[in-house]
């Protein structure tokens, strides 16, 4: 354990906001990078990813001090555990903007590849989510945090449909395969940061309704 | 403490201080009448006994003692009295009401003690022999100075206490009524006393709720009166007090709300307290939901986050810089300063937050004009400075190679100039258009297109490709014809350069709507991509750096253009599809009335 002074969950709350502020910050930036090919972007993400490891572990210790303390009401413990997995889902939505950042320097700036706008609509659906997802967080929004769940079969069809996309160009392009795959590990990291943003809120739901969604809405599919 | 109205407790009061008066009065005549009457009985018995006590005295002397009880009698039948002669032994020898034989020994009462000891005695009590509360006067019977007996007188008092009791009925009665009246006496005084007194609670009531509008009704009562006036004064000053308030609130709101500066007010537990509209929407967040939330939950922002803080650790205020990301970033220049109360106390932080990605893309321009200046000028010089020394170390003696080398220098010189001219112009265009120094003229767009067309002919030539001129010889429009021909020669020369060979390139005129004429320069080259259009007319912004310089451009060409067109108070615009060609087009004015520039649709 550290020596930093002990703290409550209100300011456990607020550092758990503060590190999804952040990492909103940088999915933003890196669907800007992949939008204007913008170099200086992507680079500031990658940059800023070592931020958001530091404030993910400052918060895991955080959560295993208070639970150590011992004698919290119910509801605290299942906050707590809630802000421990909302915690980890949001430090890899910030490694996975970290690398959508690494395969747009890769595409590279000056590059005639024109980026298929579905990519584009991919991305936009994603950042709704993850902010819909943060909102849920802070308003602790459990009727906000299912319509996050909902959305995310949306995102899953339309990355499927990417795929379908990128392999019909790499059939008709085959010396632009090394591009297009790099366009296609985007839409995934994509489609992954959708899933994130979809446990967080299935988090908000545990921790507001004290009912464990993740496995139910996944069958309905 | 029980709380009671101040009506109830005047009355009650009042009350009881006129019922205990009469009760104490009541008492105090009973015991009076109680005891004249007493007085005139016990009189009325000794004067019996003193009426008796010559007779009975003269019996005793002569010793005729027989008919005595007889005596007794008749006398005590007549005068409804009983009458009893006791010995000083105490032996009763005559009674009126009884058989003095069965009577018990009389020598322990005390009024016989009383007259045996010599005294005229009067005594009241219960009559075991009459079963009758009844008064007795006893005298002593004399003779030579010797008491030989006692004579005693008694009436039963029952008519003494029935008398009292009817007075005392006759006064409870009669206090009765005078309590009953009292009490609505003092109900209405009561009343009167505390009515204004509850009219100005009401008042003071109406005023706690706001209505200071409100004056209380002066009462007839001086202090009440003084009260109420002293009360009137303090809600027309606390009236004008909130007036004031209310102003210079309003005033800040206003002030606030208009400023375009985004304002923010955190307290020192980072919750928002205050947050103006510029605020509000630079951040895009909920006035109404943000209000009161910390900052973590109302503003998702760390880079502002990281600065309240900052601003609440110091004293001094503090500047910096935040950047927003949404769909595209912004660049906000924040100000924080502590929030300090009347005690010097820090309340909270306040943060002033302007949006200065605007001049940050300027100055970023500025930047990258002067970097590209100095690369692009760099570049010919370089060139040159390489094949001249080359020349020196030995070349310039190889005569072929001394004539190529030469080529390449007077190209690259030729290229620097093209430059310095380019910029030149630029400068000059650019200052001109500043100090209004170029002047416009109405002229023929026809023969502007016709010259322009004649001086890229050459260069179509070269790449087989044609040039269609269509317009109308008769439009006219404002314009500085060399100026207008130089911007025509740049468009019309760009869209030569990134065409393909034998394609086609279209310059017409037209008149437009709202007394303009649009030139139109039309290729089918490569097209630009849309992200590159808004940049394209800035000085030295290239697509492709490579292919644009081995084209010969200076890479100030469209911004030439550009501020060509502005200085006709006309606009230059693009459109473009990859792969399809581009258009350019001029919009040019066709009369000075117009005060305003146009501008882009």
């Amino acid at each position: 354990m550290t020596d930093r002074p002990a703290i409550n969950s209100e300011q456990l709350k607020r550092r758990i906001l503060s590190l999804s502020a952040l990492v909103e910050e940088n999915a933003r930036r890196c669907v800007i990078a992949i939008r204007q090919r913008d170099r200086e972007a992507a680079e500031r993400v990658i940059a800023s990813d070592k931020d958001v490891d530091r404030l993910e572990i400052a918060i895991e210790e955080d959560c295993v001090h208070l639970l150590m303390l011992g004698g919290l009401p119910k509801e605290e413990i299942r906050l707590i555990v809630a802000i421990l997995k909302i915690n980890s889902d949001l430090e890899r939505i910030g490694d996975l903007s970290a690398n959508i950042a690494r395969r747009v320097l890769n595409i590279g700036e000056h590059d005639q590849l024109v980026l298929p706008n579905e990519l584009m609509i991919l991305a936009e659906r994603t950042m709704t989510m993850v902010r819909l997802s943060l909102d849920s967080l802070v308003g602790m929004d459990a009727a906000g945090a299912r319509d996050v769940c909902a959305a995310d079969s949306e995102v899953d069809a339309l990355h499927r449909e990417m795929h379908d996309l990128v392999r019909n160009r790499i059939q008709e392009n085959p010396e632009q395969t090394e591009r297009l795959l790099n366009v296609l590990a985007i839409s995934r990291h994509l489609e992954r940061i959708a899933d994130y943003a979809t446990n967080i809120a299935e988090n908000v739901v545990y921790v507001q309704e004290e009912k464990i969604i993740r496995h139910h809405h996944r069958a309905e599919r | 403490m029980r709380i009671k109205r101040l009506f109830w407790q005047l009355f009650t009061s009042n009350f009881l201080i006129i019922f205990l008066a009469l009760l104490a009065f009541t008492f105090v005549i009973t015991l009076t009448i109680e005891s004249i009457l007493m007085h005139r009985v016990s009189d009325d018995l000794e004067a019996r006994a003193q009426l008796l006590h010559e007779d009975i005295t003269q019996r005793f002397a002569s010793d005729r003692l027989d008919d005595l009880d007889a005596l007794c009698d008749d006398l005590g039948r007549r005068s409804q009295t009983r009458i009893t002669v006791i010995l000083p032994d105490g032996r009763v020898i005559a009674d009126s009401e009884h058989d003095p034989r069965s009577m018990d020994n009389h020598r322990s009462r005390p009024e016989v003690q009383g007259a045996l000891g010599g005294r005229v005695s009067t005594s009241t009590r219960f009559s075991a022999t009459l079963e009758l509360s009844t008064m007795y006067a006893a005298i002593p019977l004399r003779r030579h100075g010797r008491v030989f007996g006692v004579l005693r007188t008694a009436v039963p008092v029952q008519t003494v206490e029935t008398s009292i009791r009817s007075i005392q009925w006759q006064i409870a009665l009669g206090g009765l009524g005078i309590t009953f009246l009292a009490g609505l006496m003092s109900l209405l005084i009561s009343r009167r006393i505390t009515r204004p007194i509850e009219e100005m609670k009401d008042g003071a009531r109406r005023f706690a709720d706001g209505e200071l509008g409100f004056r209380l009704p002066l009462p007839r009562t001086d202090e009440l009166r003084d009260l109420a006036r002293v009360m009137n004064t303090m809600a027309e000053q606390l009236q004008d007090r909130i007036s004031v308030i209310v102003q210079q609130h309003s005033q800040q709101d206003a002030v606030l709300s208009s400023m375009i500066e985004g304002v923010l007010a955190f307290d020192t537990e980072e919750r928002l307290i205050n947050i103006n509209n510029s605020a509000a929407e630079l951040l895009n967040i909920d006035p109404e939901k943000a209000l009161g939330r910390s900052i973590q939950e109302a503003v998702r922002n760390v880079g502002l986050q990281h600065f309240v803080e900052h601003a609440l650790s110091t004293d001094h205020a503090i500047e910096g810089y935040i950047t927003l990301v949404d769909t595209k970033e912004r660049f906000l220049q924040a100000h924080g300063s502590t929030l300090k109360d009347t005690s010097d106390t820090v309340i909270g932080v306040l943060v002033v937050l302007n949006d200065v990605t605007e001049l940050r893309t300027l100055e970023n321009v500025r930047k990258d004009f002067v970097a590209n200046v100095s690369h692009e000028l760099k570049t010919p010089i370089t060139s040159i400075k390489g094949f001249v020394e080359t020349l020196l170390d030995g070349a310039m003696h190889d005569k072929d190679d001394a004539a190529r080398f030469l080529s390449i220098v007077s190209k690259q010189a030729d290229r620097l100039n093209a430059i310095i001219e380019d910029l030149l112009s630029l400068s000059r265009i650019e200052q001109g258009s500043e100090r209004e120094e170029i002047t416009l003229v109405t002229g023929s767009v026809y023969d502007a297109m016709v010259s322009a067309v004649q001086s890229c002919s050459h260069d179509a030539d070269a790449k087989s490709i044609t040039l269609h001129l269509d317009g109308d010889e008769a439009l006219r429009a404002l314009m500085n014809p060399p100026l207008l021909e130089q911007a025509l020669v740049n468009l019309i020369g760009n869209a030569i350069k990134y065409s393909e060979e034998s394609k086609d390139v279209w310059v017409s005129a037209q008149l437009g709507d709202k007394d303009t004429v649009t030139i139109m320069v039309r290729d089918e080259g490569c097209g630009i991509e849309a992200e590159h259009l808004p940049r394209l007319f800035e000085r030295f912004y290239r697509i492709d750096k490579a292919r644009s310089r081995k084209m010969g451009g200076t890479g100030l060409g469209l911004a030439i253009v550009k501020h060509i067109a502005q200085a006709h108070r006309g606009f230059v615009e693009v459109q473009s599809t990859p792969g399809q060609g581009s258009v350019f087009t001029i919009v040019l004015r066709t009369t000075i009335d117009r005060d305003d520039d146009l501008e882009v649709a």
